[in-house]
């Protein structure tokens, strides 16, 4: 968390291998290891949902792009665990906000990574998505056992499933289970507005 | 074809899925450099067939999968030059048109509507 302009897009897509690290290095790994939600939009009209949801599989499949058994069984567990069966055929720019994003996180878990990365999951949704999102993320942590990295601005809708919440301002970065992390000084400090928690 | 797909979702989704967008565009740029060289060794430049026909067949086939749309393609495109062809050579007429002039019938509204189509998206 932290105000815009923090770092934490480019946290996401340095963590993501999508660009270099300004300084230091990032163990190495690939695109079975990360999976990545990111802010983008995809331009792509005629692109139904199901064909949306099966790139996650394309690090596993060959040339021909042929799935597997295994292939089908991990995206239509996906589309399950995320809830968005009623959705796989529809074409993409026929969803809402809070649908596409649905979609495109049932993308990054076909992805079958043990890590998975978001960059404001939750941006442009209205509370019932926020809310929906936030618990999706906290049951596929629990019962997938996936290591989840979001970045948010939802103070209250972290506070209520992080584990862990680092706040960064600039050159400061403070981190610890969220109630210590939003102790009213320093979210004040972070967020240059008077906090009350 | 992998590659191809994977670039609709756009580059950073298709770094993200494995694929080296640097590697496939060279590729894509190669394969495209060849296929219209040699086409044009054969035949000679006809205008606007390469241009129409990938997105007529997107608006018959509703898929963005290029393991449909490439092979639809290469059919669509034999297809249409070979009505073309009819067309220039009417059966019963003696005169002949020039094939150009036939397939930019087709091909240029096609371009013209494209044209409108992104400048609406624009907006």
């Amino acid at each position: 968390m932290g105000p815009n302009g923090c770092g934490k897009s480019t946290l996401i897509r340095t963590l993501a291998g999508l660009q270099q690290p300004i300084e230091g290095t990032i163990p190495k790994k690939d695109e079975r290891t990360v999976a990545v939600v990111l802010t983008d939009r995809i331009q792509s009209p005629h692109m139904t949902v199901s064909e949306l949801i099966v790139f996650g599989r394309y690090p596993y499949l060959g040339w021909d792009l042929k799935l597997s058994e295994k292939d089908k069984a991990i995206v239509n567990e996906c589309i399950d665990v995320v809830r968005v069966r009623h959705l796989i055929d529809k074409k993409i720019n026929e969803l809402s906000d809070g649908q596409m994003q649905m979609v495109m996180i049932a993308r990054a878990l076909a992805q079958d990574t043990p890590v998975l990365l978001l960059d404001e999951p939750t941006a442009h949704l209205d509370l019932n998505n926020r809310l929906e999102i936030m618990n999706l993320l906290r049951k596929l942590a629990r019962e997938k056992n996936k290591a989840i990295l979001l970045a948010t601005h939802e103070l209250d809708l972290a506070l209520q499933t992080a584990d862990s919440v680092w706040l960064a301002n600039g050159n400061s970065i403070k981190k610890g289970a969220p109630k210590i992390s939003f102790s009213m000084d320093h979210s004040t400090k972070c967020s240059s507005l008077k906090v009350m928690i | 074809m992998k590659s191809l797909n994977a670039l609709l979702l756009g580059e950073n989704y298709a770094t993200a899925i494995g694929i080296s967008v640097k590697r496939s565009r060279l590729l894509i740029l190669i394969a495209s450099s060849i296929l219209v060289g040699g086409v044009t060794a054969f035949c000679g430049p006809i205008a606007f067939v390469g241009l129409a026909v990938p997105h007529l067949v997107r608006i018959i086939i509703p898929t963005t999968n290029h393991k449909t749309l490439i092979p639809a393609v290469f059919l669509g495109g034999g297809v249409l030059l070979l009505l073309c062809d009819i067309i220039a050579q009417l059966p019963g007429s003696t005169q002949i048109l020039p094939l150009n002039a036939v397939t930019s019938m087709i091909g240029a509204p096609v371009v013209i509507w494209l044209v409108i189509k992104n400048r609406k998206v624009n907006i």
